[in-house]
Parts: C-alpha cells; sequence; structure tokens
C-alpha cells in the first residue's frame, strides 16, 4: 500500500518511507481506517475496514469511489461528515446498519482532516460498538424491568382491593411497553368464556363485544386462555375478536402481546395489551412478562388470602360470642335448676321435718337430737345451693332486673371500707330486654372486678341510662388506670375483650378510655330496638 | 285466734305447697285455694278475697312481685305474705314497693311463719328476723331518693330520644328530618321535655344529658 499519496508526501516533505511505515502500523488495528479525499478515491483501508463491511481481507479497493462501496442509505451520513469536517475539522456519529450480509451492527464513526491537505484528506475510523450498545440497552431495559419488579413487588404489601392492585400492576406494565391500552379478563373455564373486568383505551363501540367472549368462537383467546406463557401476535388472525370486529383493524394496531396469570384460588385471569405499528416486542420482553405474571399472580393470591383470613377471623369471633351466649345459656339453666329443683326440694324436706318434729311430742329426746342434726345439714345445703345458683346466674335478673341486680352485686361483691360505689339509674323502669340486661351485667361484672383487684381505686361511679334508641352504662373509677396497650384481659371469665365483642354484636359500641394515673372509664351503649326478645 | 284465717297459697312447687298446707292447717289457718303461678293467682284471689295471700316470688308466667303489685292495686286491703328463697334486701324493697306486708324466707322456721301471719292480720308489716333491724328504714330512704333523682323516668321513649339529639347539637328541623315528622311536632316534644324536667333553655338540657351521661362530654 506504497504508492497514491503523492500530495500528502509533495506537501509535507515526508519520506515514502516515514508514510509507508505509519500505514502499516494501521494495518492492524482493530478499528476500521481509510483514508480518502471526499468524493475522491479511497487511498487507504485497513484489514479490520474490510472486516466491518463483511468484504473479505484480501479485498483491494483502493482507488474506488467511496460512494462505490459504501451503500446508499449511508451517504447523507458522509455528506453531513463532510459539512461539519469542513467547518469544524472534524465530525463523529453512531449509528446502527445493517451489514452486506445482512447482519445489524452498531457502528461509532470519526472522520478527521488531516491538516495541510488540499484537497482535505479525511482520516476516519470506524469502530464496531454492536456488543457494547447492546449490552446498554440490555442494561436499560433491565433496571426498567427490575424498577417494574420492584413496584409489583410493593403493591403486595399494600392492603388493596384485588382489582386495585390489577388495576395498578397492568398500568405499570402497559407503561413499560408502551401499550395503547389494555384490558384485564378472566377466564371463566366453566363456561368457557373470558369475562372482562376492567379495561383502558379501548373505545366504547369495541368494549361492547369484548364484555363476554366464548372461547369457541375465538382461536386466538382459546389459545392464549390454554397457554401459560407470554405471547406475542404480530399478525391478524381470523376470528379473532369477532369476524366481523376485528378490535386491531379498529384501532389501527399491529401488535397485541398479553399473558395469562393463575392465582392461588386457581382463577386464571388474562391481560393483554394493544400496541401501535411502530412498536417493536423484544422476545427477552415477553421472559420479563412471563415472570411479571408471577408477581403478578403470588400478588393477587395474597391479597385473596388476606380476605380468607378475614373471613376465618369474623368466624371466629362469631364461635366466640356464640360459646359465650352457650355458656350463659348454661349457666343459667343450672341455676334454675338448682333454685327450682333442689331448692324448693329442700324447702319440701325442711317442711316434712318440722311437721314430724310436731308429730313426735315431747318424749323422744335422742330422736329430737338427731332431727336438730338433720335441719343443720338441710341449712348448710340449702345454703350452698343458692349460693351456687346465684353464681351461675343471678335469678334477681331475671325477676327484678338490671339495676336491682346490680346494687345487690356492688353490696356483696364491691363496696368496702375502702371503695365508694355510687349507682345512678335515669330512667331504668326495668322493662330492659333480657339480653341487652345480662350483657351490661356481665361487663359490670367483669369492670367491677377489674377495679376491685388492680385499680386501687377509692370511688367507682356506675351510671345508666335508659335513652332511646339506646341504654347507655358508664363505668368511671378513679384508680391508677392502665395503658391501654397492656390492657389486655386480666381477669377471668371470658373477660372485657369478649364482653366488647359481645357488645358490638348485638350493634352496640364499647369503649374504654384510660391511662396511667388517671382512672379508668368504661362506656357501653347497646341498641334497644333490636332487642324486643324477652 | 278464733276465726280461722282464709289463705290462698300460691307456689309453683308442689312439694312445698304439700309440706306447708298441713302445717298452716294444724294452726287454724284454712287455705281456701292454691294457685301454681302468678295470673292464676291474680284470678283466684279476685274471686276468693282471702283475707290472705302467701305468694312466691319466682312463679311463671307472672313473677310473683307483679302479681302482688296487681292485686294491691285491685283490692288495697289485700294482705300479701311473700316466701320465698331469695333473701337479698332488693328482693324485700321491690316486695314492698308492690304492696306486700310481710317478707319471709322460705328457710325459716314455720313458727316464724305464724308470727308473721299474726303480725300482718293485726296491721303491722313483718320481715323475717334474719334480716338487719332498719331494713325498711333504708327502704324508705332510699325510695325517696329514688324518686327525687329521676325526673328522668317521666319522659316517654320519644322524649328521651329527642332530648338526646338535642344534646348532640341537632337542631329541631334536623331532628324532625331524622325521624319523619313535623318541625312543630319536635318542638312540642322539646316543650314538653322541658316542663317535665323544669328546664328552660337548649343549654340546661345539654347540660342535664350530660349529668345523667346520655351522651357524652
Amino acid at each position: 500500500m506504497a504508492s497514491g499519496v503523492p500530495r500528502l508526501r509533495a506537501r509535507k516533505k515526508y519520506s515514502k518511507k516515514t508514510i509507508d511505515t505509519l500505514l502499516k502500523g494501521l494495518d492492524y488495528s482493530t478499528d476500521g481506517i481509510f483514508l480518502s479525499v471526499w468524493d475522491g478515491k479511497i487511498l487507504y483501508h485497513n484489514k479490520a475496514w474490510l472486516d466491518i463491511h463483511a468484504l473479505d481481507e484480501n479485498t483491494d479497493l483502493r482507488g474506488q469511489m467511496i460512494k462505490d462501496i459504501e451503500r446508499e442509505d449511508l451517504w447523507p451520513i458522509l455528506d453531513k461528515a463532510r459539512e461539519e469536517t469542513a467547518k469544524h475539522g472534524r465530525f463523529s456519529y453512531q449509528f446502527g446498519t445493517i451489514r452486506r450480509d445482512g447482519k445489524y451492527h452498531d457502528v461509532f464513526f470519526s472522520a478527521d482532516v488531516i491538516p495541510g491537505t488540499d484537497p482535505p484528506i479525511v482520516f476516519v475510523i470506524l469502530r464496531e460498538v454492536t456488543d457494547l450498545v447492546r449490552m446498554q440497552t440490555e442494561i436499560a431495559r433491565r433496571n426498567l424491568e427490575l424498577e417494574l419488579l420492584n413496584e409489583i413487588h410493593g403493591a403486595m404489601t399494600k392492603t388493596w382491593s384485588r382489582k386495585r392492585i390489577m388495576r395498578h400492576i397492568v398500568k405499570l406494565l402497559a407503561g413499560f411497553i408502551g401499550a395503547q391500552s389494555w384490558g384485564i379478563y378472566f377466564i371463566d373455564r366453566s363456561k368457557e368464556q373470558t369475562i372482562m373486568i376492567e379495561s383502558a383505551g379501548i373505545p366504547a363501540n369495541v368494549l361492547k363485544g369484548l364484555k363476554r367472549i366464548p372461547l369457541k368462537n375465538d382461536m386466538a383467546f382459546a389459545s392464549i386462555a390454554r397457554s401459560r406463557r407470554t405471547f406475542v401476535i404480530e399478525e391478524e388472525l381470523p376470528g379473532y375478536y369477532g369476524d366481523d370486529k376485528d378490535i386491531r383493524r379498529l384501532m389501527g394496531f399491529k401488535r397485541t402481546i398479553g399473558f395469562v396469570f393463575r392465582t392461588g384460588a386457581r382463577r386464571d385471569f388474562l391481560v393483554i395489551f394493544g400496541l401501535d405499528a411502530a412498536r417493536t416486542i423484544d422476545p427477552d420482553v415477553c421472559k420479563f412478562f412471563d415472570a411479571a405474571a408471577k408477581q403478578f399472580g403470588m400478588a393477587i393470591e395474597r391479597v385473596e388470602l388476606l380476605g380468607v383470613l378475614k373471613k376465618r377471623e369474623k368466624e371466629l369471633h362469631d364461635l366466640t360470642v356464640r360459646l359465650i351466649d352457650f355458656s350463659e345459656e348454661e349457666r343459667r339453666q343450672c341455676s334454675r335448676m338448682l333454685h327450682d329443683e333442689v331448692g324448693q326440694a329442700l324447702t319440701g324436706l325442711k317442711l316434712e321435718l318440722e311437721m314430724l318434729e310436731k308429730e313426735l311430742g315431747p318424749l323422744y329426746s335422742c330422736t329430737r337430737k338427731s332431727l336438730d342434726a338433720i335441719r343443720g345439714h338441710l341449712r348448710l345445703v340449702s345454703e350452698g345451693t343458692r349460693a351456687l345458683s346465684k353464681s351461675l346466674h343471678p335469678a334477681m335478673l331475671d325477676e327484678l332486673g338490671l339495676v336491682s341486680t346490680l346494687g345487690w352485686y356492688i353490696d356483696n361483691f364491691v363496696r368496702s371500707e375502702k371503695l365508694d360505689v355510687e349507682l345512678t339509674a335515669a330512667g331504668f323502669d326495668e322493662n330492659l330486654p333480657g339480653q341487652i340486661s345480662l350483657v351490661l351485667y356481665r361487663v359490670a361484672q367483669e369492670a367491677l372486678t377489674n377495679v376491685v383487684r388492680h385499680a386501687g381505686a377509692s370511688h367507682v361511679a356506675i351510671s345508666l341510662t335508659k335513652g332511646y334508641p339506646s341504654v347507655i352504662m358508664e363505668i368511671e373509677d378513679n384508680g391508677r388506670g392502665f395503658s391501654l396497650k397492656q390492657g389486655k384481659t386480666r381477669s377471668k371469665g371470658f373477660g372485657l375483650v369478649s364482653m366488647r365483642e359481645r357488645v358490638e354484636l348485638m350493634g352496640g359500641t364499647f369503649q374504654i378510655k384510660s391511662s396511667r394515673g388517671k382512672g379508668t372509664t368504661i362506656r357501653v351503649k347497646v341498641p334497644i330496638e333490636a332487642h324486643d326478645d324477652r | 285466734m278464733t276465726d280461722r284465717i282464709r289463705v290462698v297459697l300460691v307456689e309453683d312447687h308442689t312439694i312445698v305447697r304439700e309440706g306447708l298446707r298441713p302445717l298452716l292447717e294444724r294452726r287454724g289457718v284454712e287455705v281456701v285455694g292454691e294457685a301454681g303461678d302468678g295470673l292464676q293467682a291474680v284470678k283466684i284471689v279476685r274471686e276468693l278475697a282471702p283475707e290472705l295471700v302467701i305468694m312466691d316470688v319466682a312463679l311463671p308466667r307472672l313473677g310473683g312481685i307483679e302479681a302482688t303489685h296487681r292485686i294491691v292495686k285491685s283490692m288495697p286491703d289485700a294482705k300479701v305474705i311473700m316466701l320465698t328463697i331469695h333473701d337479698e334486701p332488693q328482693f324485700v324493697y321491690k316486695a314492698l314497693e308492690a304492696g306486700a306486708k310481710g317478707y319471709l324466707v322460705k328457710e325459716t322456721p314455720f313458727e316464724e311463719l305464724m308470727t308473721a301471719i299474726k303480725a300482718v292480720m293485726m296491721g303491722e308489716t313483718y320481715l323475717s328476723s334474719n334480716f338487719p333491724p332498719g331494713l325498711i328504714e333504708s327502704y324508705v330512704r332510699s325510695a325517696k331518693r329514688g324518686k327525687k333523682t329521676d325526673e328522668f323516668s317521666q319522659l316517654t321513649r320519644r322524649e328521651r330520644e329527642i332530648l338526646g339529639y338535642i344534646a348532640e347539637g341537632y337542631t329541631s328541623p334536623q331532628i324532625a328530618k331524622m325521624l319523619y315528622m313535623s318541625k312543630k311536632t319536635v318542638e312540642n316534644h322539646r316543650a314538653n321535655i322541658m316542663e317535665k324536667l323544669a328546664i328552660h333553655d337548649t343549654a340546661g338540657l345539654v347540660r342535664y344529658a350530660i349529668k345523667i351521661r346520655l351522651v357524652e362530654t
């Protein structure tokens, strides 16, 4: 490659040998290099340059015109390069192009005018950057995907409704691939159809036809519904959305991408995105969508599980209340049994005994002694029975009502020298449904037990107000109070927590106000209307 | 006691009735009728007009205290002695309030029932000796106190409901809308409430409702 650079040599007086040595060095560069006069003959090119052009390494193109060799679609770049180098002495540009062998590649092109040449000789370097560009694009996309997966994952920690989570995630994915429209469908396997749940960007007239699509009428939907992978439809398929109304033609779509995701309850959902013609879908995007679909399914599954959990909690709650009611009923029956059967039989026995004593007359002193002993035992048994009956369920509540019973309870179990108890009842005619009386009585019992055991109070005030529509009970003490966070049930029995549930189940409200050193106030409000069951 | 005293025995347990009857009759008390529940008791007592009723508290259909109340209401001279298992003072108060003249616990010896019968027949009030002395006095005191604090009982349920709304800060038109009644009706109720409670302005009503804890502060 020695000859053919006469001007260079002429002007600068470099020896031919010097120039040849310089050019020899360029022969082995990994970058493609050529020297030329713009619109003139190629003065020099190296092997790497041939390689970038997908030409045989032994080809010698010296003396040929550049534009004869470069493809026409690159001429604008060459023209631009000539302009820019004329102005600034140099020019660089990165572009993607298809090689002679049909392979796409990215190239970095830089041109410098060699100073002192006239007409200017340019020194051009072509660098193959295909791999670099691919890597950069890949990294950018991966980053975006990662961000997106993160967002989807973030949606999992929210306590949104299933529909809201679906919408959120689908919107993110739509933004990611630049979709114009999207639709979420439930695949109803039993009826072999898809049911649209939500959509965006689909015109109203088209939307109507999409509400329910029988799978047997629609090949594409049928195959999609069967597939477990992300799919891309590049062409129109016959029967897609029905013969006469091809949604994509209506909306100018060229491509459709979609996936199926499955939730824990083995329910399948179909998500379809519509893209306009200019968008391309990278095969790697499909892989990402597969991954996203899994996350999506998990997010929805979590919401569904939370729903189930809530239902279970509710069931447990109901069960607890039923258990309390059942236990109350048992207690009531047991108490009644003791009072009616055992108690009255004991009274009868006592009377028989007295009759016997009278008939015996004064002679039998020994017998009289043992009769006395029997009467003593009888009294003990009577007392025990009555005490047991009362502790199970105070008959007084049924006979005399809430205020009297509370009064009795306070006199016997709460009031003491250290604890002053005040009971006020406004408007109590005692015509309170039995269920409400019992609940209020139990709440008061629990609360007062707590006051006696833990509060260290000197005063407690209980007020009962029978207003309408609710009966209100307030129990206020001046004790040491407690922090509500630690205030778990400390009493035996069912505790205030269960009482709260029971009150709430009757449609009432239950409030506790307490803080350390400031006493405790319990306020219960139960509507009267709903409980006319006495 | 020359005349035999005519008595109606109200007791739902046969075993007790059967134990009591011969004991009474040995002592010259004639059991002219028996009843097993409160409603029956009221009916029989009205028919037979006995000099004395011995009444249990816990009775089916109608409780003994309510039955006593009805009997005394229609026959003010009727004498009722409660004979029951319940030994709590609350029962005694209620029984006396209903018009009973005596209160005995079943546990007491039969002789005491005879003492009670005699006392009641003489026009006295008799309570079982196992109650502390002064129980009647404390009952009278608490009855007085109860009457004084409880103007609220005089309000009808509608008035109570409206008082609640007033105290929560609702205006008459708002209450009218909520309760599907005319504004004028609400105003009437309001006037009645004020009259019954002897309170003459809204602020006073609110204070009263707070005092009796009808609303939260």
